[in-house]
């Protein structure tokens, strides 16, 4: 697609493109080449010299039982995020689609999280798990169940989740919701005239035709989990306790902006480039979302 | 006021489309040309060559002796109106009319006058005020006019400007326009791919196909002496009977068939005897006659009854050939009949068969 | 779809009446915390508004939490919105007129410029903050307004929807303003910025709440306590040794960050649904 009638003039794009680019240049390209310029490099310890080491870097890394578990750790938080939050958004997005009345006061409400920071969103749910006076710790304490995250990985690793999944129903709602809409009501009518239930109609004909929405979906999701869910992370446990919520970007800026470990946490990021950019290119190749040109 | 002149133009799409190849013509002021021919064949192409949309190729393009090939269209002193009009949807009529004056800094008060002069002539007085999307088709339509005329160009540009109006509001508009021309006589290329419309409208047609003029002429020229075949086909309705034939050793006979001739007349024939020709025959020229005085006869298969006419169709006999004709009238044929028809000789029609020119 | 079946009706609107509990419960927690006293929610749970509401925000909004660093909150408001703002007209400044440019042009980088936008589309900020804060630390823009928004506000996701837009407005509306004596320039403001008012104020619903709930960023280019953003001035309320965790302080400040972005959801809902959906396209 490319407009037939352009406007002829030698320097007036360049000077329309110039902002982009040179903030592009400045705090995206040059940063991420400077990134995996360093993952190659091994400091000193007083950062006073430093030596090309190939990718020593990252054999360190992959061997470093710790980078392992944090990857570990990855995997299972976005998988599970990924998970509740599309299982939720899935069924309020079925249920609203249903609904005759009031639809519009459901949907408005289930937009709220979206708007919340996943840092706030956080918080929130920590407070309510707190010990000692969170309503939810206490809840479970009355039923004999003792809750805290300040000690216990696991329950640290539900807790934030929980918080995740919950920042992110709004966002795969609204795209559920678009999806089913976007069903020819005659396909359901047709099936149901051929005496389909309701649950068999949303088996063997709703989920199939959504399928292209939830695949991007977990992408989308996935993403999130991986970078946006920062926030959660520092606020809510710092990765703790024993590291059992330390995620990758969360080690990338702990290893970088505490630890100052430059060389091991450049290739930290270049790993983390190659995985959003795998993400990204898998999104635009496999799910019809593509740029043409 | 303005003379255009085209000189060879020719137009090269990149990736080596080529959609004109060596275009000539010259309008003389005042007259309303007419670019017809079938979609793709090139004629936006044209127009927007001049209007300064599309760069030229190669070839001069001259708006009033001067050479504008490398113009802006803004300054060329033309006015266009597109297919689709082009009315910019967050302005209000008078805003639209009025965009192009306040873009060449006339003052206000002269654009007000002349905005409202020109609503006047249109009909548009009490629409000043409403945007785009709250007029029927052929407002717009005619804000769109308005928009072209409220400059007072050189040259009025059209493309296709009806083809999004129901059958009824284009005729109408169609006189509008022809009025409007006449009386504003501004020079005007208009393109359209109806040949009605263009038979009606222009002083003269210009008949492009496949990037190539087949014949520039008056509307009576066009129609009488088509010069190639496919202007022979493309102009009139229902279109024109072609048929094989050949030309008697004595150059004075087409030979239908086997068996059937028709007398030719014979100063008008320059082709040579004895050679395969293409003979056109329209259908409003053949008549139905008394046996005796038939030159071919017709196995009629069907029949439409349009009140004014009576179009039939069916087989040349002893032959395969189809047959269209139109005879005037409610005329009494039925399916199955055998119709005898005759031919005047001077609206026989002849073409060569390669180049499709016209032999007599 | 005519179906009338009591009992599916009735557990559609029980499961949606349970996600809207979802969605509202943690909220309705933090509000009412917030307007209690610290010592009545030290051990309990306060399940209805208490009478400190005022007293606890004035506090807030004045002082911020004494005990850590003590910046208002007030403050942080304003750091916040002076981010997030400069981030929705930077991005939308920016992102329209490249978009414009790569579709209204042709020039030899055409092809170039638009890839290296496509690039950003793959770099969030959080795969490569160290050399970013080093970018910007080098520049001179720690603890300014411009460290904070400069380094978010190349994003191709504005600059793919203002150009998949911009194919869209009909090829003859460009040709009669040319025809009509309009350059370029001319041309965007007077015709293709008007026509683009949806999707700027789609864009802005985003963008304001992407830069208002900006973490990481604020978090590493802010060393001054004045420069502070309230997102991340809550994470700092959080571990300070209190004689008495002030969870009502902390509570209020979160209602206070979250209400800017929640009143623009709610308010611009539309242009809020329609941003999201297109942004992604
Ligand atoms: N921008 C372009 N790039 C390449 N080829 C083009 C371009 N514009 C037109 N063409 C080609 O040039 C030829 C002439 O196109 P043009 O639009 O002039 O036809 P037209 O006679 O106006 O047809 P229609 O009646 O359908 O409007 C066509 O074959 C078309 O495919
Ligand atoms: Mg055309």
């Amino acid at each position: 697609m490319e407009k037939r009638s352009t406007f002829n003039n030698l320097w007036l794009p360049y000077l329309l493109v110039a902002p982009q680019i040179i903030i592009t240049f400045i705090f995206f390209l040059w940063p991420a080449s400077q990134a995996l310029y360093q993952s190659f490099l091994l400091e000193d310890a007083f950062g006073l010299s430093s030596e090309f080491v190939w990718f020593e870097n990252f054999e360190e890394l992959f061997s470093d039982p710790l980078y392992l578990d944090s990857f570990y750790t990855t995997v299972l938080f976005s998988v599970s995020t990924t998970f509740l939050s599309l299982s939720l958004s899935l069924m309020f997005a079925v249920m609203a689609d249903r609904v005759i009345r009031g639809e519009m006061a459901y949907k408005s409400i289930l937009l709220w999280p979206y708007a919340v920071a996943p840092a706030v969103a956080g918080v929130l749910w920590m407070f309510m798990f707190n010990t000692g006076n969170g309503i939810l710790a206490l809840t479970l304490q009355s039923l004999g169940y003792e809750w805290n995250h300040v000690l216990r990985g696991g329950q640290a690793m539900v807790l934030v989740i929980i918080a995740a999944a919950w920042k992110q129903i709004s966002y795969n709602f609204i795209f559920f919701l678009a999806g089913l809409q976007s069903i020819p009501k005659s396909m359901l009518e047709a099936s149901a005239i051929d005496g389909a239930g309701p649950v068999k109609r949303f088996w063997t004909i709703v989920f199939p035709l959504i399928s292209p929405t939830t695949f991007f979906l977990i992408v989308v999701n996935v993403v999130y989990a991986f970078f946006d869910t920062f926030g959660i992370i520092h606020a809510v446990t710092q990765g703790g306790p024993y590291k059992s919520t330390e995620i990758l970007v969360y080690k990338v800026y702990n290893d970088g902006f505490v630890g100052l470990d430059l060389g091991g946490s450049s290739a930290q990021s270049v790993i983390l480039m190659i995985i959003v950019v795998s993400l990204t290119v898998f999104q635009f190749r496999y799910i019809e979302r593509r740029v043409q040109y | 006021m303005a003379t255009v002149s085209i000189k060879n133009a020719i137009k090269t799409y990149p990736g080596n489309v080529q959609a004109l190849h060596g275009i000539s013509i010259d309008i003389k002021d005042g007259e309303l040309i007419v670019i017809v021919g079938p979609s793709g064949c090139g004629k936006s192409t044209m127009l927007r060559m001049v209007a300064g949309l599309e760069t030229v190729t190669s070839g001069d393009i001259h708006i009033n002796e001067e050479w504008v090939n490398k113009k802006e269209p803004a300054d060329r002193d033309i006015a266009m109106v597109f297919q689709n009009y082009a009315l910019y949807p967050h302005m209000s009529v008078y805003q639209n009319m009025a965009y192009g004056l306040k873009n060449r800094k006339i003052p206000k008060d002269q654009i007000e006058q002349r905005v409202r002069e020109t609503a006047k002539i249109l009909e548009l007085e009490n629409l000043l005020v409403r945007k785009p999307k709250e007029l029927s088709g052929g407002q717009r339509q005619r804000v769109a006019m308005g928009r072209a005329i409220v400059r007072e160009p050189k040259v009025f540009l059209f493309d296709e400007p009806l083809s999004n109006l129901d059958a009824k509001l284009r005729v109408q508009m169609r006189l509008e326009i022809k009025r409007l021309q006449e009386r504003l006589g501004v020079t005007t290329i208009y393109v359209t791919h109806d040949q009605v419309e263009a038979m009606t409208l222009g002083h003269r047609l210009l008949l492009m196909n496949e990037g190539r003029v087949e014949q520039i002429g008056t509307p009576l020229e066009v129609y009488e002496k088509p010069q190639t075949l496919f202007v022979a086909g493309f102009i009139g309705s229902p279109s024109m009977n072609i048929i094989p034939a050949v030309l008697s050793s004595n150059g004075d006979l087409a030979l239908l068939g086997d068996s059937l001739s028709l007398p030719l007349t014979h100063s008008e024939n320059s082709a040579n005897s004895d050679s395969q020709v293409t003979l056109g025959m329209r259908p409003e020229h053949l008549e139905a006659c008394e046996s005796e005085k038939a030159s071919m006869f017709l196995q009629v298969e069907m029949l439409e009854k349009l009140g004014a006419d009576t179009v039939v169709y069916g087989k040349l006999e002893q032959t395969e050939l189809v047959l269209t004709v139109r005879l005037s009238g409610i005329h009494p044929v039925v399916s199955g009949d055998r119709l005898p028809l005759t031919i005047p000789s001077e609206h026989l029609h002849i073409f060569e068969i390669d180049s499709g020119k016209r032999l007599n | 779809m005519v179906e009338n079946r009591p009992w599916l009706n009735a557990l559609t609107h029980l499961l949606l009446i349970f996600g809207i509990i979802v969605v509202i419960f943690p909220i309705y927690i933090a509000l009412v915390t917030s307007t209690h006293e610290a010592e009545d929610i030290l051990t309990t749970v306060q399940p209805w508004f208490g009478s400190e509401m005022l007293e606890n925000y004035g506090t807030v909004l004045q002082k911020g939490k004494v005990n850590a660093s003590g910046i208002p909150v007030g403050m942080m408001m304003w750091n916040s919105l002076i981010m997030a703002l400069g981030i929705v007209v930077g991005k939308i400044t920016i992102s329209i007129l490249s978009a414009f440019a790569i579709v209204y042009f042709r020039f030899p980088l055409r092809k170039l410029c638009f890839w290296t936008i496509f690039l950003t589309l793959m770099l969030p900020v959080e795969v490569r903050i160290l050399p970013t804060y080093a970018v910007v630390a080098n520049l001179g823009l720690l603890n300014s307004y411009a460290g904070l928004t400069l380094p978010l506000i190349a994003s191709a996701t504005a600059t793919f929807l203002f150009r998949q837009f911009f194919m869209t407005v009909p090829e003859e509306l460009a040709e009669a303003a040319r025809v009509d004596g309009a350059g370029p320039m001319k041309f965007f403001f007077d015709i293709l910025l008007p026509l683009s008012r949806t999707n700027l104020a789609a864009l802005f619903v985003i963008l304001f709440i992407y830069g208002w709930n900006q973490y990481l960023w604020p978090l590493i280019v802010t060393t001054e306590e004045s420069m502070t953003t309230i997102v991340m001035g809550i994470q700092r309320m959080l571990y300070v040794a209190d004689a008495i965790p002030e969870w009502n302080i902390t509570m209020a400040t979160a209602i206070l960050a979250m209400l800017p972005p929640l009143l623009v959801v709610i308010v611009m809902q539309r242009q809020f649904v329609k941003g999201l959906v297109e942004t992604e396209k």
